[in-house]
């Protein structure tokens, strides 16, 4: 086994990485925490809905919601024995979920790692469905998929990626819906895991008190290696225009929430990811972080309240500015976020503010190191996309205030700016737009 | 775990706990005092007009750029409550010095801060800045209204100032929207100068620095008057009456149930870890009954959990559920229980609950925010136990013990939050 051993002694951390034998990525974080924190992840999420191998001529479409629905399933064993029973007899707390681009099995536990190590390879290895499991299943995601449809944030974010986004699926929600989940069979869930849930299509990262030569032998113990599938994804369409300016719904909330987002130009693959994104950190920090004067301005006029945050989204295609929050009058948020990017155009941060907001972000990334759960949490996106996180501080700490005007100038269009806003039902001024 | 309790001046305690697992430190300073209507209103009005500036930071621009100056240090007032207890809490977490660019040490200027906000808050004339107060009402009010957004935690929030009618318990933490609302400048002030003065308070130190160190630091910049040493106590009712339900109907997909139970546990008792793994082996994991037969043999939810409120000795069993299958679904979780109730547990289940409830508890000691939290609410609750020792005792509950809190668990109250869609 040969390992790669990686250390930043700016901020303490290690990383040790091998492959082994069945293609399986493997990413070590040592930590003296009492509990370590696995989390395996397959690159295949709600964006991938058409596929195929490359010994065939045609495109498979999966229905809308496929990756979670397998997800759900993947807990289910031949022996009817979930993997929340077996990891209840070995001690471990486990979770899954499905993301845009990924899915993600994990536990923590604080005892018997190596068997709780042995169910989460077993249980993306080994699939098994039925079709009365398959139909029981439709029955609870049904549920799962009413709860968002009442959670104001999950439909303010659904339709924003609506309005900004023209054909990528990263419109479509993760869930999928009733109607499409109804498609979802057995022979199509063993068809998308054999594609997708091959060793080398997936990562696996630990943070906590483990060897690498402990991680290996179970690997060795749960893996085989097989031929890994080529698979092809159907490559996304997207125009650089948004679909649509403003997108509105009602729900039972007291006070109307908003999402601005701008789109941003699909990444150039020469662009670092890290780079790009420490840029992006420092410069909406100064733009909108609570010692700029936009923010303090809007919350001493009334325009924003407590309730505000901002960030830059991005993944394997898109990527947009996001600026989110409560307002009595959202219709005026967009105006004012487009005003400030406009003034910062024409005048620039001081030293002193891009010192300040580089510090919050370096601050940031190092709190993310601080427990088990969000260090392995965070490697697993990298690792799929790539990325050595390890370098992310080194990275904010690199980027000078030259780089994030060329930031600014080069993005942040504003013809490429939505909002979508959750008004209480029945609110005056009622929209009609959707 | 090494832990030190001080008592600098009567009703002052400050307990110090070693933790190098992590990257920064938190210092938090909560004075007690009961969890009154009034007291609710004028905490969280206080909290949100003391976070806005400070005498030497009066602007929340200038308050906010020496935090991040500090490399984002946290400071800030709360109100937050253990049982009928508000904590008013004023917290500093900051990164430790091995990780700042340099090894600047941020303790001593973190410190300055934090005491410019206890000690020497933003005045003008006989009262907090009118301005400010005004803002923070407003806001104040449109948080207690947003309650309702999230539809799970309202339907519990509700359920439980119904069970708890006429207790202290019932009064929501951050107040009621017609007691904020008439509230003044001049009477925060009051407030606060009283809860500076009078109130108990409990400093908790967690993180890498000598204790004698972190001490003597709090001590230098929180130079606090002796005071009061009666720490309010929560009531913990051991019977109900008949059962009472209550149905509100709103224009949402998924209706919530929510069940609320007394379990009679006092906290600070050997019981109180018996009730623990109770309710693991009951609907908190999910190998437990509610996870497993509510939820994935029926499929009469997506999310089936209890929500132990320990320190109150209640516990709200918590569901999204279709309307029509609520009697089903009430049925299901009372069945349940009904069985445990019975002794009707496995050695499987037991085993699977105590390792649950027991990694959680070892998981503690592993942040240093959650470790602050163990110690400032054990202070509170009269708990003695760290989680290592909270863990062992947790190995040891037997079946018997675990039925036998389960015995005591009674249902009182029935809330539902019926959805006219589905």
């Amino acid at each position: 086994m040969k390992t790669t051993v990686r250390t930043n002694p700016a901020i303490g951390e290690t990383i040790i990485s091998f492959t082994h034998s069945s293609g399986l990525p493997v990413y070590i974080n040592p930590k003296p925490h009492a509990t370590a924190f696995a989390v395996i992840a397959a690159k295949f999420g709600s964006c991938d809905t058409a596929f195929r191998l490359s010994s065939e001529k045609r495109f498979t479409s999966v229905p809308d919601g496929t990756a979670h629905f397998l997800e759900h399933k993947l807990f289910d064993s031949e022996s009817g024995e979930n993997a929340f029973e077996r990891y209840a007899l070995t001690g471990a707390e486990a979770n899954a979920y499905t993301t845009f681009e990924r899915t993600a099995f994990q536990f923590s536990c604080t005892e018997n790692f190596d068997e709780n190590l042995s169910i989460l390879l077993d249980l993306v290895t080994h699939p098994y469905f039925t079709s009365s499991s398959v139909k029981k299943e439709t029955g609870i995601i049904c549920q799962e998929i009413g709860m968002y449809d009442d959670d104001p944030d999950w439909q303010l974010q659904k339709n924003l990626l609506d309005a900004l986004y023209v054909r990528n699926p990263v419109k479509i929600d993760i869930a999928g819906t009733a109607g499409t989940i109804a498609g979802i069979t057995p022979e199509l869930l063993y068809r998308v895991h054999g594609a997708f849930y091959h060793p080398s299509n997936m990562v696996l990262c630990i943070s906590g008190n483990v060897t690498p030569e402990q991680v290996a032998a179970v690997c060795d113990a749960c893996l085989t290696a097989d031929p890994a599938p080529d698979i092809i994804l159907l490559p996304s369409d997207e125009p650089e225009r948004i679909n649509r300016r403003r997108v509105t719904s009602e729900l039972e909330v007291a006070q109307p929430l908003f999402a601005v987002g701008i789109k941003e130009p699909v990444p150039d693959p020469s662009d670092n990811d890290l780079r790009r994104s420490a840029e992006h950190a420092i410069l909406l920090q100064m733009m909108f972080g609570q010692s700029g004067s936009f923010y303090c301005d809007a919350y001493e006029s009334g325009l924003l309240t407590d309730r505000f945050d901002f960030g830059y989204v991005n993944s394997r295609d898109w990527s947009y500015i996001s600026v989110e929050g409560a307002a009595d009058n959202p219709d005026a948020v967009l105006p004012a976020v487009l005003a400030e990017i406009e003034k910062r155009r024409e005048v620039f941060f001081t030293d002193e503010e891009f010192s300040r907001a580089k510090k919050v972000v370096y601050a940031s990334e190092l709190l993310a190191y601080t427990g088990t759960a969000d260090t392995a949490s965070r490697m697993s996106a990298a690792a799929l996309e790539g990325c050595d996180i390890l370098d992310y501080a080194d990275i904010i700490a690199s980027v000078t205030p030259e780089d994030v005007r060329k930031r600014l100038d080069s993005g942040y269009d504003p013809d490429t700016a939505a909002i979508s806003i959750v008004f209480p039902r029945n609110h005056t001024g009622k929209d009609t737009e959707k | 775990m090494n832990v030190t309790h001080l008592s600098p001046v009567t009703g002052v305690t400050f307990i110090a706990v070693s933790n190098d697992k992590s990257k920064y430190d938190c210092l938090t300073l909560s004075f007690l005092l009961p969890r009154t209507r009034d007291n609710t209103a004028r905490c969280s009005l206080l909290a949100a007009v003391i976070n806005r500036g400070t005498n030497r930071y009066p602007t929340m621009r200038a308050l906010a750029a020496v935090q991040e100056d500090l490399y984002s240090a946290s400071v800030s007032a709360s109100s937050g409550a253990v049982g009928e207890c508000i904590t008013f809490t004023f917290s500093l977490c900051f990164i430790n010095k091995k990780y700042t660019i340099g090894g600047e040490d941020l303790l001593d200027r973190g410190m300055d801060l934090l005491s410019d906000m206890v000690l020497n808050p933003l005045l003008r004339g006989n009262g907090f800045d009118d301005s400010y107060v005004a803002t923070e009402k407003v806001n104040l009010i449109t948080d207690i209204r947003s309650r309702l957004d999230n539809k799970d935690s309202y339907a519990v929030r509700r359920c439980i100032e119904l069970m708890c009618e006429g207790e202290l318990f019932a009064n929501p933490v951050d107040g009621l929207e017609q007691d904020v609302a008439g509230l003044t400048g001049e009477d925060i002030y009051k407030h606060y100068v009283n809860i500076i003065e009078n109130c108990p308070a409990v400093a908790v130190y967690t993180g890498a620095d000598d204790h004698g160190k972190a001490a003597a630091t709090f001590s230098k910049y929180l130079p606090l008057a002796a005071r009061g040493t009666d720490i309010p106590r929560t009531e913990i009712i051991t019977s109900v009456g008949g059962l009472r339900r209550y149905t509100d109907v709103m224009d949402i997909n998924q209706s919530k149930l929510a069940i609320g139970f007394r379990t009679g546990v006092l906290p600070s008792s050997d019981e109180a870890y018996a009730f623990g793994v109770f309710n693991e082996l009951f609907g908190a994991s999910p190998t437990s009954r509610l996870f497993s037969e509510v939820r994935e043999k029926q499929s009469l939810c997506y999310y089936c959990t209890p929500i132990p409120q320990t320190s109150k000795g209640i516990s709200v069993v918590a569901a999204g559920i279709a309307a029509a299958d609520k009697e089903r679904a009430e049925q299901a979780i009372i069945d349940q229980l009904d069985d445990i109730k019975r002794g009707n547990i496995t050695d499987t289940e037991l085993s699977a609950a105590v390792r649950s409830l027991r990694s959680i508890h070892i998981g503690i000691t592993d942040s240093i925010r959650a470790l602050n939290r163990w110690y400032r609410t054990g202070f509170v609750i009269g708990r003695e136990d760290d989680p290592c020792r909270a863990a062992d005792r947790i190995a040891r509950v037997t079946a018997e013990e675990t039925v036998a809190a389960a015995r005591r668990v009674l249902e009182d109250t029935v809330y539902f939050l019926k959805g006219e869609r589905i």
